[in-house]
């Protein structure tokens, strides 16, 4: 018996704090992972696909993103959408689900109650569906009293696992050790963006569209196959994420090159379905950041979205790059003045951010300006 | 440098002419010409020539061109180093630049070279436009193109200072300085304000705008977010509340309930009909038994009543009258006294008619005694009135008081003193009377023998003698009282006493003083007898003879006699008081009779009624026939109706005991069906409140507001984030400007200490004490202190301003000439505001500068500028 297992597709998702082209693409790419994962499920020969919750990013989306996800699923019909609430769209969205209700296709099951629901002739699915957003008690434990006769006993449940905590550091109190305690072959979980296997029949499949920059594992969904019922589950990962968000946290030292140093962290294809944020910490000297600072606008347009953050990278006291700004007279008074004020003994953060920002610019434009 | 002559030819306003402006010392020259002579031509003309490359056609270069057209010519004869070259262009036609060695007259240069050349020796060498230091007038530019090329100026400036101090970017940083600072300035200018906040139309500002309105939306978006987040709780609560109500077992259960409830209902209503019904049989029974129970008891009653009334009857009619005989018995007890009563009023009305004739009688008695005793008082009184009418006579007449006749007799005593001393001191003389004539004295006929007194002058006429003088002795007479003026006064006084004589008036006072004694005692007889007057007894007199019918002229008659009359009034008076007695105690007694009478009145008339009412009873109350029959009759039925009561109440008694509670069997139905409306009534609420939440869920939804608010949310982070960075490079750049600005005003203390030196000690000379500070963005003077006040250059009058910017000029200079660059100083009507003392110091300054500096002065003011000194050059003309 072979099954996808998938979670937190977030439709809807706004990425706010991107410009618009960049959020277009995130949202249409959501909905498109929707669209691969039933290619994948074909591919895989999955009988169905279960979705652990926050397919939808709030309680009432759009009608329209909600109608192009049901479209998406029924051009699957031979693939068996097991839906599921989250903590996005828990049943506290009424609204939402009657409208999935009245409006899903017939290849669409809607796991909306504590009840076992029955796949063909062989396989229970028993959902523990989010009554509100945080519920705080384990609505896992009707599990372990279903009768499910031989079928294969498959869990489906949304949050936080209680030794393990949850994506966005709500109460979790899934117990790890739900599927054996219920006698479970599988437990797909939802709620973690990234994929994680807490014991070998309980899975987090993650998002199947990466969506920040947390560093969790490639985006994709879980092919499941379980051989029999009892039988130890095989779980593979499938790819299905189209961008690739990359923290690029690095820090720098004098001596260094800060450009290959970032050149090197940066991938080397398919920049244009990247989102970068660069945060750059340590030290360096005036004319390395200058050049650091020149890489990054060269760049940037490489990729989808790149941000650059310098505000914690400090400044290396270098002789010569004072000497680069004057070597002498008023010019070099002052830069010498500015780079006294970059000494954090006596002075807020904020302060000496400040005088390195100035100390940096007059840098920049005494460059722009050289000496005669 | 120096420059040694100007030459022009076909240029501006010597038009086909060769102008030449010349020669110019090595010290000071002066041009004075009147205005249009064309000073200013040939100094636009050699700054073309330095700095207008020959084939421009700027317009500067056509301005040079005169109406007539053709090729400007301008040449100008410089030395540099010892050596004179002249230097040519010919611009707009035939264009041509040349540089000529004066010494050997060979071309050095030409065109492109020639340009090259003065670049070289004389632009580049003198770092611009300070090759010249002209002073215009107004001016305080270092070249005449006044304040648009001020930048270029400045520039020149601080080369020469530069090149003073020899290190420049190593003072001030240069231009570099300035452009940074410059740059730092326009960025922080287009970012934010002077107090670092965003500026209108700024990124920052931007963004700080879209902040303002991403929380504005945000707010918005939060309060739509809740909205929708409360409809979709109520909606949520109203489906789980429907789905409660709607629950078939709950609704089974409720329908059964009520059933059975309102079965029950029915059968305790029916029970308590029934109850209802036995007692109101019940209430028929006791009615009848009651009313059959009054028959046989009003029936009995009767015939007791008919007893008892014949024995009432009987009494009453002994009662009535034994009544009657008292009331007789009381009306004649009162009828009695009555007559007694009436007898004593009787009595009493002929007493006091008694009694008013007696009194009548003893008052008519009291008056005539009265008028007997007024007729002797009358009688009495005649004596004293006589005296005292006797007296008034004599005291009427003219009062003489014993001074009066003391008075008479004084007179009749000096009268006769006078006479006798008359005759004793005055001669007499009498005459004897003759027959014949007569003597008259002072016409008075004298009597014969008669002496007469000469006691004045007399004329004595004696008929038939004539006239006889007499006149008394002198002093004759003196001391002697006139004795006819005292005899005047005597008859005079007695005149007025109306008396003849003295011995009159003595008899006349003497008899006053007895009648005023007769008056006294007259008078005092008179009270005696009456005591309040004659008047008043004559009027009591009058009036009880008036009273009396008596005339008042006759005597009173004699006292009258009392024989007549039978009691006295005070005997009468006492018997009409022991009648006065008898009637009170009668009438005392009479009331008790009265009352006794009408009560036994009153007892009769009350026997009587009730025994006519008994009467009429016993009438009423005559037995019928069958009486006794039909209250038998009465008397078994009632005691029938009395065991049916008994039967009926027991009924009664057992129903109520074994009734249901029809008010909890009315009260649970009821409660039933208000249960049951109610649920009626939340689902239709809830239903309407449905259709309310979908409306405002579909509306929240469609519009995408968690979407939204979730996306305002990253942007506003986003937005705050970008904010702050802007912020922290508006400060990064103000303290940046900041730094540089505080550096390189240290620098610039150094930087100006050589132009300091050299300016300090001219400015002395014209305004002893003055100080002054620099003006680091133009580099010359910015501010003058004067007696410790400090003016702004531009404030300062004319003069002031015109002496001191060529006094920078000539510190600039000085500073030029130190370096062994000579630069010529121009002063083109430069001194024109300067009164005469200050001219005269600005010309010894001058002319002690141009001991090694060139200077060349033109000016309009011939005769002020004749004392100046130095070369003179004239402006020549010829035709080509």
């Amino acid at each position: 018996m072979r099954f996808f297992h998938t979670a937190d597709l977030h439709l809807a998702k706004p990425f706010g704090r991107f410009d618009a082209d960049t959020q277009a693409a995130l949202r249409t790419a959501r909905l498109d992972a929707l669209r691969r994962l039933g290619d994948a499920a074909r591919a895989g020969k999955a009988e169905f696909i279960l979705i652990a919750g926050d397919t939808f990013d709030a309680e009432a989306p759009p009608s329209k993103v909600v109608r192009r996800a049901l479209d998406v699923m029924g051009d699957y019909p031979d693939l068996q959408w097991i839906l599921m609430p989250g903590n996005h769209d828990s049943l506290a969205a009424v609204d939402l689900w009657e409208r999935i209700e009245r409006d899903k296709p017939e290849n669409v099951i809607l796991a909306l109650t504590p009840e076992v629901i029955e796949i063909g002739d062989h396989v229970a699915i028993l959902p523990a569906p989010p009554s509100v957003r945080n519920p705080g008690v384990d609505l896992t434990d009707w599990m372990t009293d279903a009768l499910t006769s031989k079928r294969f006993r498959i869990g489906l449940a949304h949050g936080g696992i209680l030794d393990f905590g949850s994506e966005e550091g709500t109460v979790a109190v899934i117990r790890p050790d739900r599927a054996e305690l219920s006698n479970l072959d599988y437990l797909a979980l939802g709620d973690w963006h990234g994929q994680k296997s807490i014991t070998p029949r309980t899975w987090y499949s993650g998002s199947p569209e990466a969506d920040s920059f947390k560093g969790h594992a490639e985006a994709g969904a879980l092919l499941v196959e379980i051989t029999a019922p009892g039988d130890v589950p095989q779980v593979t990962p499938v790819p299905i994420g189209q961008f690739d968000w990359r923290l690029l946290a690095l820090d720098f030292f004098a001596g260094t090159d800060p450009v290959q140093q970032l050149t090197e962290a940066l991938p080397a294809s398919d920049r244009d379905k990247t989102i970068v944020r660069f945060e750059a910490t340590g030290r360096l000297g005036l004319l390395e950041q200058s050049q650091l600072r020149d890489t990054c606008k060269q760049i940037a347009d490489d990729f989808h979205y790149f941000e650059a953050i310098f505000d914690r990278l400090g400044i290396e006291q270098a002789v010569d790059d004072l000497d680069l700004i004057a070597t002498g007279g008023a010019l070099r008074a002052a830069a010498d003045s500015l780079f006294e004020a970059t000494d954090l003994q006596g002075r807020t953060a904020e302060d000496v951010q400040i005088a390195q920002i100035a100390l940096t610019h007059l840098f920049h434009i005494s460059q722009q300006e050289p000496s005669q | 440098m120096k420059l040694r002559q100007l030459e022009l030819t076909n240029v501006r306003r010597f038009g086909g002419q060769k102008a030449q402006l010349g020669p110019f010392g090595d010290g000071l020259t002066t041009i004075t010409a009147e205005n249009e002579a064309g000073k200013s031509t040939f100094f636009d003309a050699l700054h073309a020539l330095f700095f207008v490359p020959h084939g421009s056609s700027s317009q500067e270069v056509k301005n040079l061109q005169p109406y007539s057209g053709g090729a400007a010519s301008v040449a100008a004869v410089v030395e540099i180093d010892g050596k004179e070259f002249r230097v040519e262009k010919s611009f707009l036609v035939q264009k041509s630049a040349r540089v000529i060695d004066c010494g050997s007259g060979q071309v050095i240069k030409q065109q492109g070279d020639a340009e090259a050349w003065i670049e070289e020796n004389i632009n580049k060498v003198n770092k611009g436009p300070a090759g010249l230091l002209w002073v215009r007038q107004g001016a305080t530019h270092v070249d005449p193109e006044g304040k648009d090329k001020d930048a270029s100026n400045v520039a020149a400036r601080r080369d020469l200072m530069s090149s003073v101090r020899g290190q420049i970017d190593a003072v001030t940083g240069g231009r570099r300085m300035d452009k940074i600072v410059e740059q730092c300035r326009k960025e922080l200018d287009a970012l934010a304000t002077k107090s670092l906040k965003a500026k209108a139309g700024s990124p920052w500002k931007t963004i700080e705008d879209s902040i303002d309105e991403l929380l504005q939306r945000k707010e918005r978006l939060e309060a739509d977010v809740k909205v929708l987040s409360d409809a979709l709780a109520t909606k949520r609560q109203a489906k789980l509340r429907l789905r409660a109500l709607h629950d078939p077992q709950k609704q089974e259960a409720r329908i059964q309930e009520l059933n059975l409830a309102e079965e029950a209902y029915q059968m305790a209503q029916q029970h308590d009909r029934n109850v209802t019904d036995a007692d109101k049989a019940l209430q028929l029974i006791v009615a009848e038994k009651n009313q059959l129970i009054r028959q046989v008891k009003d029936i009995t009653d009767t015939q007791e009543r008919r007893q008892q009334l014949v024995d009432e009857i009987t009494l009453r009619e002994e009662q009535t009258s034994d009544l009657r005989a008292v009331q007789l018995k009381s009306d004649t007890a009162l009828a009695d006294v009555k007559a007694v009563i009436a007898q004593k009023e009787t009595e009493r009305r002929d007493l006091v008619q008694s009694l008013s004739a007696a009194r009548a009688a003893e008052k008519s008695l009291q008056k005539w005694e009265r008028m007997r005793v007024l007729a002797d008082l009358i009688s009495q009184l005649s004596v004293p009135q006589t005296k005292l009418r006797d007296a008034d006579v004599i005291l009427e007449r003219a009062e003489i008081t014993q001074i009066d006749l003391d008075h008479l007799v004084d007179l009749g005593r000096r009268i006769s003193v006078a006479h006798e001393q008359r005759h004793a001191q005055f001669a007499k003389f009498s005459v004897q009377p003759s027959t014949a004539g007569t003597a008259e004295c002072d016409g008075v006929a004298l009597e014969p023998e008669k002496e007469a007194l000469i006691d004045r002058p007399l004329t004595l006429k004696l008929s038939g003698y004539g006239a006889v003088n007499l006149t008394p002795a002198a002093g004759a007479g003196a001391g002697i009282e006139d004795p006819d003026a005292l005899e005047a006064d005597q008859a005079a006084a007695l005149q007025a006493f109306g008396v003849q004589s003295v011995q009159d008036a003595r008899s006349a006072f003497n008899a006053r003083q007895g009648a005023t004694n007769d008056k006294t005692v007259a008078l005092a007889e008179i009270r005696g007898l009456a005591p309040d007057g004659i008047e008043a007894l004559d009027e009591e007199w009058k009036a009880l003879c008036n009273e009396l019918g008596h005339s008042p002229a006759d005597q009173p008659p004699g006292p009258a006699s009392s024989e007549n009359v039978d009691l006295s009034a005070v005997q009468i008076e006492e018997q009409i008081s022991v009648i006065d007695d008898d009637l009170e105690d009668l009438r005392s007694s009479i009331q008790p009779l009265q009352t006794v009478a009408t009560q036994a009145a009153n007892d009769v008339a009350e026997a009587t009624g009730v025994l006519n009412h008994l009467l009429e009873e016993k009438i009423l109350l005559a037995k019928p026939q069958g009486e006794d029959a039909a209250l038998a009759a009465l008397q078994t039925s009632r005691d029938e109706e009395i065991e049916k009561e008994e039967k009926a109440a027991q009924t009664l008694v057992d129903l109520k005991a074994n009734a249901p509670d029809l008010d909890m069997a009315r009260s649970t139905h009821e409660r039933l069906l208000s249960a049951e409306k109610a649920d009626r009534d939340e689902v239709n609420k809830l239903e309407r409140e449905l259709a309310r939440v979908d409306g405002a869920i579909e509306t929240q939804s469609e519009g995408a507001v968690e979407e939204k608010l979730a996306e305002v949310t990253d942007q506003l982070e986003k937005a705050s984030e970008r904010a702050k960075r802007y912020e922290l490079q508006a400060k990064a750049l103000n303290m940046l400007i900041a730094h540089l600005d505080e550096a390189r005003k240290d620098a610039q203390e150094t930087y100006f200490e050589p132009i300091r030196n050299e300016l300090r000690p001219l400015l002395a000379q014209l305004h002893a004490g003055a100080d002054f500070e620099l003006d680091p963005e133009k580099m010359l003077v910015g501010k003058i202190i004067r007696n410790g006040v400090e003016d702004d250059i531009n404030v300062l009058s004319g003069g002031a301003y015109e002496q001191i910017a060529i006094l920078t000029r000539l510190a600039f200079a000085k500073l030029f000439a130190k370096q062994g660059r000579q630069v010529p100083l121009i002063l083109d009507d430069a001194l024109v505001h300067t009164d005469d003392e200050r001219i005269s110091t600005m010309f010894n300054m001058l002319s002690h500068a141009a001991k090694d500096q060139q200077i060349i002065v033109l000016s309009c003011r011939t005769r002020a500028f004749s004392d100046l000194g130095g070369t003179r050059a004239f402006i020549e003309t010829e035709a080509v």
